[in-house]
C-alpha cells in the first residue's frame, strides 16, 4: 500500500524559535556561556580554538579508517613537534594525509557590516540591570559594555595527501559545508560567519624527480569581533533604602512647633510689677529704685511697660542715664547685677528696677511681662 | 626508435682490440669490485601491475594493496645525496627532512642473471640501519644505457644508472 499524499514522515515536535523568541534564546545562550549576566568575552584565542574545532569536528575526514589529523601551526618549532610527533613515521616526518591550519598573523578590522565603524570613542551601552541585595539595601547594578570591535581572521587550511581520491573527498566536504559561501561557528555564545574565500592548489606534481604530493589550499576568513571583558563596566544604579524610625507615645512638643497635629499650647503669662513711691525731697530727673520682688516661678521675661516713668534706651541729650534698668540678685538681695531682656528668672531670684519718674509726686511703676516655663 | 630484431647480429666495432670476450672480462672485473668488494645491497620490489587492484578511475592504490613480485637483492654501487630541510607550508611551518634521492649503478648482466627488470615506479629498499629499511621509488629506470658513460669503451652498454626518490610509508612500506 502506497503512502497517501501529504503524509508527514516527521513531526516537528519542538519547532525552532523565531523572531523575538529566537533573539531571547540567543541572549540566554550568551548568558549560559559566561555564567554571568553579561556575554562572555571573545578574544583571538577563542576564535582560533573554535575554528580548529570546526575543522576537526565538523569538517572531519577519514582515510583508510583513520581520522586525518589537523595541525594548527605557529612559529615555535618545538610546539610544532609537540603537535605532530604522534603522527610521524620512524624518520620523524609527519605521515600524509594531514591538514594544516595557519592563521595569517595580520588581523584586520572587520568587514562584517554588523560591526563596522558605527560608534566612536568606545562608548559603553547599558546592557542589563541586575538586581542585587547586600543585606541591607536592594538595588540595581547597571552592566555596560562597549560595541564589539569587528575583526577578520584569515586562515590557510591545507590538505596534504598522495591520492586524488582523498583530495576529492575533502574537497567535497568543504563544498558541502560552504554551499552558502559561509558557515557559522559558535564562539563563547557568539555566532561568527566563516567565509570560504578561495581554493588553491599547491601540489608538487611538477617535481618530477622529487617527492610528490597533493596540496589543496582553502583560504577561509572568520568575520568575528572581539569583546574584552576588561572593558565591561558595572555601575551601581537605583538603591531602595529601608529606613526605620523609633517612636514614643508621649512627646513634649517644642515651643515653635506649629503644625496642625501638635498645636502650640497656650502660654501662661507671668507679670511682675515693681512700684516706686514718691519720697520727700525727691525731684524729677532723679533715678529711684523700686521695691524688690522675690520670684516664685520659673519664667522668661521678655517685655516691659512703664507707668509714669521715662524710657531712655540710651544716653543722649535729655537722657542722662539708661532707664529702666532691671537688676537681679541670686543671693537673697545681697548683691544685684543689671540684666537685659529677655531674661530667664528662676524661683528664689530677687528682682528690682531703677526708674526715673516723670512726675515725682506720683507713683511710678514698671511691669515686666513674660511666660512661665519649665527648665 | 630501437628496432628489436629476432635474429642477433654480432657487434663488430673495436674488433681489432676489443670483442665480446674482452667485454665480459671487463664486466667480470667490475662486478667483482661492485658485487664482491662493495657488496652494497638494495632490494628491488617490482610492482606486479596485473595483480595490483587499482582504483577504477585514478588507478591509485593504498600502500597495503600494492602487489609486487618476490623482492630481489641487487648488489649495486649507490649514492644517497643529503635530503633537503624543507617545510610543507610556504610560511615555514611543518618542517620535514627526508632522505635525499638515491642513485645506484647496477650491471645489466646481474639483472639478466636474476631475471628481473627495474621499471619506472618500482620500489627500492635500502637497509639504513640494522632494524630499519628505507624505501625509494624509481624515477629513472636507466633503461637507455648505450651512452658513453654506461658502455665499456663504447662497445656495449654494461651498467644502468637508476635514480630514485623517497616514498612515504603511506605510499609504500614493504612487507
Amino acid at each position: 500500500m502506497g503512502i497517501p499524499k501529504n503524509f508527514l514522515k516527521n513531526l516537528n515536535l519542538k519547532p525552532a524559535s523565531r523572531n523575538h523568541e529566537r533573539r531571547m534564546e540567543l541572549w540566554q545562550e550568551g548568558m549560559d556561556a559566561s555564567g554571568t549576566f553579561v556575554p562572555k568575552g571573545v578574544l583571538y584565542e577563542d576564535m582560533d580554538r573554535d575554528f580548529i574545532k570546526l575543522i576537526e569536528e565538523e569538517l572531519v575526514i577519514s582515510v583508510e579508517g583513520k581520522e586525518v589529523p589537523v595541525f594548527f601551526l605557529t612559529m615555535q618549532r618545538w610546539a610544532e613537534f609537540a603537535r605532530t610527533w604522534k603522527f610521524t613515521d620512524k624518520d620523524r616526518n609527519v605521515q600524509m594525509p594531514f591538514i594544516t591550519i595557519v592563521r595569517n598573523p595580520d588581523i584586520q578590522f572587520g568587514t562584517n557590516p554588523v560591526t563596522q565603524y558605527t560608534i566612536p570613542q568606545k562608548r559603553r551601552f547599558d546592557y542589563m540591570k541586575v538586581p542585587n541585595y547586600d543585606g541591607d539595601t536592594v538595588g540595581y547594578d547597571v552592566y555596560r559594555i562597549p560595541q564589539p570591535i569587528g575583526v577578520n581572521l584569515t586562515y590557510q587550511v591545507r590538505f596534504f595527501c598522495y591520492r586524488m581520491r582523498e583530495i576529492n573527498k575533502f574537497n567535497k566536504i568543504i563544498m558541502q559545508a560552504f554551499q552558502s559561501r559561509q558557515k557559522y561557528i559558535k564562539c563563547n555564545g557568539h555566532y561568527f560567519p566563516v567565509v570560504l574565500e578561495s581554493i588553491g592548489d599547491e601540489s608538487t606534481i611538477d617535481q618530477f624527480e622529487q617527492k610528490r604530493f597533493y596540496v589543496q589550499n582553502f583560504e577561509m576568513q572568520l568575520q568575528g569581533y572581539i569583546m574584552d571583558e576588561e572593558e565591561y563596566e558595572v555601575t551601581p544604579a537605583i538603591k531602595r533604602v529601608v529606613t526605620l524610625f523609633e517612636t514614643e507615645p508621649n512627646i513634649i512638643p517644642s515651643r515653635n512647633q506649629t503644625d496642625n497635629l501638635n498645636p502650640e499650647p497656650e502660654l501662661e503669662e507671668y507679670n511682675i510689677e515693681l512700684l516706686w513711691e514718691p519720697e520727700i525731697g525727691f525731684s524729677s530727673g532723679v533715678i529711684g529704685k523700686t521695691n524688690s520682688f522675690i520670684i516664685d516661678q520659673s519664667a522668661l521675661l521678655t517685655t516691659y511697660t512703664l507707668n509714669n516713668a521715662r524710657e531712655c534706651l540710651e544716653i543722649s541729650e535729655g537722657c542722662a542715664s539708661v532707664t529702666p534698668v532691671i537688676s537681679v540678685s541670686i543671693d537673697d538681695g545681697a548683691t544685684f547685677s543689671a540684666v537685659t531682656l529677655p531674661f530667664q528668672i528662676l524661683p528664689g531670684y530677687v528682682i528690682e528696677a531703677t526708674v526715673e519718674p516723670i512726675d515725682a509726686t506720683l507713683d511710678a511703676s514698671v511691669t515686666y511681662r513674660g511666660y512661665i516655663n519649665v527648665i | 626508435m630501437e628496432n628489436n630484431r629476432p635474429n642477433k647480429v654480432p657487434i663488430t666495432r673495436l674488433t681489432k682490440f676489443f670483442d665480446d670476450i674482452d667485454f665480459d672480462l671487463e664486466i667480470g672485473f667490475g662486478r667483482e669490485y661492485m658485487e664482491g668488494d662493495l657488496n652494497m645491497i638494495v632490494v628491488l620490489y617490482s610492482v606486479d601491475i596485473e595483480k595490483t587492484d587499482t582504483d577504477d578511475v585514478y588507478k591509485e592504490v593504498n600502500s597495503q594493496d600494492i602487489r609486487f613480485f618476490p623482492p630481489i637483492e641487487l648488489q649495486v654501487n649507490l649514492e644517497i645525496v643529503p635530503g633537503d630541510n624543507q617545510t610543507y607550508n610556504a610560511n615555514g611551518t611543518l618542517r620535514f627532512r627526508d632522505y635525499g634521492n638515491m642513485t645506484f649503478n647496477v650491471y645489466q648482466k646481474q639483472l639478466e642473471e636474476k631475471q628481473c627488470e627495474i621499471k619506472y615506479g618500482d620500489y627500492i629498499g635500502y637497509r639504513v640501519k640494522e632494524d630499519s629499511m628505507k624505501f625509494w621509488t624509481v624515477v629513472n629506470d636507466g633503461k637507455i644505457f648505450s651512452d658513453n658513460e654506461h658502455t665499456v669503451f663504447g662497445y656495449k652498454g654494461a651498467t644502468r644508472t637508476v635514480e630514485c626518490t623517497t616514498v612515504d610509508p603511506n605510499e609504500f612500506e614493504g612487507i
